[in-house]
């Protein structure tokens, strides 16, 4: 998978993830540049965004799961043009894009859209998963148009 | 037995807008003298409290019974709801358990906020803690939130960015326009200009909307909501003593509530009930109020819908049944929500124009519509008006209340 090379370290400013025990190896994965998700071990139910217990409502599997390595492909289920920053961090970066991809495996996540202009974003964009690293510890996943 | 039938006997606000900066709880203060007034009850009469605002904890409540001068005896039930936009739909479930199970006897609803008075302050504790970040604190705490290490480093502008992808993917799937969004706040504005209550009140056209600047795409600004210091309070007692006091009783019949996810990712997976970000769990919540009240949609004479954004109300209108699922733009075009309309919405020109006061919004409209089912609402007023459903939105669009009020 691809490195942002644009992205800086040490002058990062912006509000950076502070793993918990469940989420460090989603996090350390990210940091080799591999997208993760959890797999129940009693169900097989594969979900996104680190958590104890499985996600299927039918499965009360706790601390019961492997981390899988998704392939990071995926489409723009919705997003919005920001036209306003939180902070001045993000100024510069204005009209920049907010959304959420389904990923190829069925589980959704938040990110940025980069890599084009804002106006090129639409619903149902193939994107493909691309690492900001934005501290030591931390690199970002964010997407940016693949071709099909 | 049957259930005894709930009713609110007393409602009151304070003005709009906070120009003084007042804390909070001083606003409190003001808004549950109002509604005791109205109701003709003392203090000492009132023995179930609930506190709606932005506060972290349960705490408010009591500094408000203290700020009221009622500290020095006991209370049976005091507590606070502070998760949002469906605060006062919580707390009207909670009062009515308090209430049922004689727990207390009267209970007061009290929420509000003191707009950007308690930004200003807490952008001048800022320097006090200039190294942490907001995750940094909130880390230190043991708390963690799956929006904060997940959603947060991407950017959003506040809760704006998450309404817009709601919106944007409704516009997607059903063919929803701006101009049919924009319908909603020109209803608002209509009916503010009525109301000197209101923040904002001169006359706007679907142009105006449209025209306006982008915060986050598809919104404009006159599709978001307007902060404004305030607070509201309404008064909650049950069928045997409403019937003894100074106004008409408005009976509360429907009281339904349905939580789904708060996590964006998560709320925008297909869950095997088939709700989504555009396909609510308010349908839940507007079934189960329905079903209490023992009447249908077609009986509301009109509608109190938490307008945070446009697309939120076309998005309840479909969930509490309406309209059909994906039609809420083309129902609110042609003026069927402004007064004179099949179905008018928010009559004192809602958060959009009257102005938005935090949590609690969620208690002005529910007094918005006992005041309509009074008949107390002058040239505002909604002609016959016996049936009035409130909707209450928290999260993004994570959460859901639907009350159903009625008069005699």
């Amino acid at each position: 998978m691809a490195t942002d090379s644009d992205a800086g370290t040490s002058e990062y400013r912006r509000e950076i993830p502070i793993p918990s025990p469940v989420s460090q190896p989603y996090w350390d994965a990210c940091r080799r540049h591999e997208l993760s998700g959890q797999r129940c071990r009693e169900c097989n139910w594969l979900w996104m965004y680190p958590s104890r217990m499985c996600h299927n409502p039918d499965c009360n599997a706790l601390d019961n799961y492997d981390w899988e390595q998704l392939a990071g492909t995926g489409t723009v289920w919705t997003f919005t043009v920001n036209h306003r920053a939180p902070n001045t961090e993000w100024e510069a970066d204005l009209p920049y894009v907010f959304g959420v991809i389904e990923l190829d495996e069925g589980v959704m996540i938040t990110s940025n859209v980069i890599g084009c202009d804002p106006s090129e974003v639409h619903i149902g964009m193939p994107v493909e998963v691309v690492f900001e690293d934005v501290s030591d510890e931390i690199s970002l996943p964010k997407f940016r148009p693949r071709s099909t | 037995m049957a259930e005894q039938r709930l009713a609110v006997v007393g409602i009151g606000g304070t003005p709009y807008g906070n120009p003084e900066g007042h804390p909070v709880t001083s606003l409190h203060v003001e808004a549950a003298k109002r509604a005791m007034d109205d109701a003709g009850l003392s203090k000492r009469d009132i023995d179930g409290l609930i506190v709606c605002d932005h506060s972290p904890d349960v705490k408010t409540a009591y500094r408000t019974a203290e700020h009221m001068g009622m500290a020095t005896w006991p209370k049976q039930f005091l507590t606070a709801v502070t998760n949002g936009g469906v605060a006062a739909a919580m707390a009207n479930d909670l009062a009515a358990h308090a209430l049922r199970s004689g727990e207390a006897t009267n209970v007061l609803i009290v929420g509000g906020g003191a707009g950007r008075v308690r930004r200003q302050a807490q952008a001048a504790l800022a320097p006090t803690t200039p190294a942490q970040s907001y995750t940094e604190r909130v880390a230190g705490r043991g708390q963690e939130t799956m929006s904060l290490e997940f959603d947060v480093p991407y950017g959003p502008f506040g809760v704006i960015s998450f309404y817009a992808l709601a919106a944007q993917r409704h516009m997607y799937e059903y063919g929803t326009t701006s101009e049919q969004m924009a319908a909603v706040s020109v209803a608002c504005r209509k009916h503010a200009y009525m109301n000197p209550r209101a923040m904002k009140r001169e006359p706007i056209t679907i142009d105006d909307v449209i025209n306006s600047p982008y915060i986050c795409e598809p919104f404009h600004l006159l599709d978001c909501c307007l902060p404004a210091g305030g607070s509201d309070a309404y008064i909650v007692t049950t069928e045997d003593r409403a019937r003894d006091l100074r106004h008409p009783p408005i009976w509360m019949d429907g009281i339904g509530h349905a939580h789904s996810a708060y996590h964006t990712g998560l709320l925008c997976t297909r869950s095997d009930y088939g709700f989504d970000m555009v396909r609510q769990v308010g349908k839940v919540a507007g079934e189960r109020a329905f079903a209490q009240a023992g009447i249908e949609p077609r009986d509301i004479d009109l509608v109190q819908l938490y307008d945070s954004f446009t697309m939120t109300v076309l998005m309840q209108l479909e969930d509490f049944g309406f309209a059909p699922k994906g039609e809420g733009g083309p129902f609110a075009e042609g003026g069927r929500l402004e007064l004179g309309g099949e179905l008018p919405l928010n009559t004192n020109g809602g958060m959009l124009s009257m102005g938005q006061s935090g949590v609690g919004s969620t208690v002005m409209f529910m007094n918005e519509a006992v005041a309509q089912l009074r008949g107390d609402c002058g040239e505002l007023q909604v002609p016959d008006a016996k049936h009035a459903l409130v909707g209450s939105v928290s999260g993004t669009m994570s959460n859901y209340g639907a009350t159903i009020f009625a008069a005699d």
